[in-house]
């Protein structure tokens, strides 16, 4: 149980532009219910920096299905003596689209991996994130009922996982956090069974 | 360590694990217990339910089944069969229900089996049972039978549906169950180290300054005497008399909505069918109305009318539906019943209550009255909504004089010190006005190319009273709402002509969040949301749109650190 994304954490600096960010303090440490010491910060740390290639794998997979299948489609089209105008307008239609998901895939996942941010505290655990709409989400540690841990095959490749923490409410009824480092994730939840257990 | 007993107050249904997984195994800590000998037979439903189960069918398909019936007595084919495929399943599945769906209580556990070909096997235990709720119609009062819902604090419907049960299984049903729970509670009270530090500690009322020791002491009878658990006295609390309900109804726009169900049905039909009715023969009876003053005191009426209609059928709702109510306090439950026709009766734990929301409209007000809803953990979705669950969770005192509301929440939460006039209001953002008013103006130009498109040119002019109507009413509302934090949670108040009052408690409060649009932060503003146990039958989420931005994360930390019991 020895911890390898702490250090790969440490030199990426967090982005102080972000507006929700600025105004909180750090929390008093007394009397943790939490026993790994190291997964407490007195401030809100990034994820695994892992989910930026992993982000990409999977838009990649995305882009290549599209652009492929746009291409059967305008090939056909062709084939099949369409309209030239309506050509044109397809061929640009489905070049605007691959463009974006090029966007999508190389300029995106760093973005929004620098706006998602997790803070273990004595008080509980909180998530922020969001790129232009943002969130902030705020669970006592007695609140939460149980967590899972889920893997892609993609995030496998990298190590990464998803901890899904679920509580009794409505709306927020389960709180996910993507791009946890695996090893990071599973002590997590342990910690959160355990808490349940205490 | 599954069900504390009531007089700790660590049994909360938010936070205990014992609710949260329905798919939990059964606690270890259950005891074998002496089960009396009837209980380990299986039991069927009572006989008559073959009728009721074929009833519940039809009533599924009630639109299709009348298009049927209807069709087929004028003969065609086409309906003939169109009913009969809706009716012979009906039969087929009746006939099947009642004769698979079995239960019985073993082993701490209500077992419940039903299915033909997929067999399903719930299993319930004991503990968790929260409820047993009844339903009782005008046919189930004939037969002297129920419709029983069992319910836990898990999920979004109740464990177990046993439609119907007479009501001498009922009382065998409630008497083995709350005789289990009771002999749970001496075996947890013998074994006090199952007691979770942390979380009575977050759930604790005593943390709060406003806590006062309780004044029931009917609790200690439920230790005492386990077998006398489920015949403890109640102590009514509140009889609501004919004409506090016959008031509400005429101050309620339920009226309103039911002439709407009935518009919505006459034109189903008539358009359906394709009938001509001839209402010539009704213009004997009519005035002149080609003179205009005639035709003018002719509408007049005729509004006067359906107005008064409405109200009538208002009070009609009312009466019906809340005849005879009583709530009363038994131990730790509350229990209500009520009804004219079809009975209700429903048991509310006084722990589980997550969220109380007072709402009075305009007319109401002028009368003094007002009424308290409230939300509980378990069984509350407004999809499959029962008449228990509408009852207990969207109108559980449906009509109260204001003066008396106070003391019904120091009921309600004992200790609770209700005094929304001395809180520590927080308005929005000083600029939520001027955002809402821009929303307005822009809502009322856009009405003018729809009235363009429905009405043409002069359709535009719909802007013009729309566009203060709405300013108005954005800068009303703006100043309307408004949040507090105080010793026991959270206060929310909000609306102009219903004014909604809410009330949730640092222990219930599940999670908080801020949320920022790109809009909210070119304003500075924030929204802030407080989340709980089944919210939304009360009709009041705590949803905080417009806050200052500041405000807003300094609140949702205060909340969130109050949550979390410190």
């Amino acid at each position: 149980m020895h911890d390898p994304t702490n250090e790969s954490n440490q030199d990426l600096s967090l982005s102080t532009d972000d507006p929700l960010k600025s105004s909180v303090e750090a929390l008093p440490l007394n009397a943790s219910p939490i026993e790994s010491a190291d997964l407490i910060a007195a401030d809100f740390q990034p994820i695994d920096p892992r989910f930026i290639p992993a982000e990409r794998m999977a838009s990649l997979v995305l882009l290549i299905c599209t652009a492929s299948a746009s291409m059967v489609a305008l090939i056909a089209m062709w084939l099949t003596g369409a309209d030239q105008i309506l050509l044109v307008l397809a061929a640009i239609g489905l070049t605007l689209l691959v463009l974006l998901l090029l966007w999508n895939t190389f300029f995106w996942p760093p973005i929004e991996y620098r706006h998602i941010f997790w803070k273990l505290s004595d008080v509980g655990l909180e998530i922020r994130r969001g790129v232009f709409w943002k969130s902030e989400i705020a669970i006592p540690w007695a609140r939460a009922q149980h967590a899972d841990v889920s893997q892609g095959p993609i995030q496998r490749m990298f190590e990464i996982s998803s901890l899904t923490i679920h509580t009794a409410g409505t709306k927020n009824s389960s709180v996910a956090i993507e791009g946890l480092a695996h090893e990071q994730a599973i002590r997590l939840r342990d910690q959160i069974i355990r808490q349940r257990k205490a | 360590m599954t069900s504390s007993p009531p007089s700790e107050h660590d049994d909360d249904p938010t936070i205990s694990d014992d609710h949260s997984n329905p798919f939990a195994t059964p606690s270890t800590t259950t005891s074998p217990l002496p089960a009396t000998a009837e209980s380990d037979q299986d039991k069927y439903l009572h006989p008559i339910s073959l009728v009721f189960s074929l009833i519940g069918q039809i009533k599924s398909n009630l639109i299709p089944a009348i298009f049927g019936v209807l069709g087929a007595a004028n003969g065609n084919v086409f309906y003939i069969s169109l009913a009969l495929i809706f009716l012979i399943p009906s039969i087929a599945i009746a006939v099947i229900r009642y004769f698979t769906v079995r239960y019985r209580i073993f082993n701490g556990e209500l077992v419940v089996n039903e299915g033909l070909f997929f067999r399903r096997t719930r299993t319930v235990p004991v503990e968790r049972i929260q409820n047993i709720d009844l339903v009782q119609g005008v046919l189930h009062r004939i037969f002297n039978v129920a419709e029983v819902r069992v319910e836990t604090a898990s999920g979004t419907k109740p464990e177990a549906v046993l439609s119907v049960l007479s009501l001498s299984q009922v009382q065998l049903l409630r008497r083995n169950v709350f005789q289990q729970k009771s002999n749970d509670l001496h075996n947890n009270a013998s074994n006090p180290a199952t007691i979770r530090p942390l979380e009575s500690a977050a759930s604790n009322p005593a943390s709060h300054p406003s806590y006062k020791p309780q004044r029931y002491p009917s609790v200690a009878s439920l230790e005492n005497d386990g077998a006398q658990a489920c015949s403890l006295e109640d102590s009514t609390i509140l009889k609501i008399p004919l004409s506090w309900l016959a008031k509400a109804g005429f101050a309620s726009n339920r009226g309103l909505i039911m002439v709407g169900v009935l518009l919505g049905l006459y034109f189903q039909f008539d358009r359906r069918q394709e009938h001509e009715y001839d209402f010539s023969f009704l213009s004997q009876w009519l005035p002149d109305l080609s003179n205009p003053f005639v035709m003018t005191a002719a509408v007049i009426a005729a509004c006067l009318l359906g107005l008064l209609l409405m109200r009538v059928l208002g009070v009609a709702w009312y009466i019906l539906r809340f005849f005879g109510y009583r709530l009363s306090l038994s131990g730790e439950d509350f229990k209500i019943s009520c009804g004219l026709f079809t009975k209700v009766s429903a048991t509310v734990p006084r722990k589980r209550i997550q969220f109380i929301s007072i709402h009075s409209n305009f007319v109401s007000r002028l009368l003094g009255l007002c009424s308290i809803r409230i939300e509980t953990a378990g069984g509350a979705s407004s999809e499959n909504e029962s008449a228990t669950t509408t009852v207990s969770k969207r109108w559980f005192i449906p009509v109260i004089p204001a003066a008396d509301v106070t003391e019904m929440i120091g009921t309600l939460r004992p200790g609770l010190q209700w005094t929304p006039d001395q809180y520590d209001w927080q308005p929005l953002s000083p600029k939520a006005g001027r955002r809402m008013v821009r929303i307005a103006i822009l809502v009322s130009l856009l009405l003018a190319p729809l009235g363009y498109y429905f009405f043409g040119i002069w359709g535009c002019s719909v802007t013009l009273p729309a566009l203060p109507i709405l300013v108005a009413y954005a800068v009303k509302k703006s100043r309307a709402v408004k949040f507090a934090r105080t010793a026991f949670g959270v206060v929310y108040r909000s609306g102009i002509l219903t004014h909604k009052i809410s009330l949730t408690f640092y222990e219930k409060i599940q999670a908080t969040s801020i949320t920022q649009t790109p809009f909210d932060r070119r304003w500075a503003m924030a929204t802030l949301s407080v989340d709980t146990v089944a919210a939304g039958p009360a009709d009041h989420e705590i949803e905080i749109k417009y806050l200052d931005a500041e405000l807003a994360r300094s609140a949702q930390r205060q909340i969130f650190q109050a949550s979390a019991g410190r």
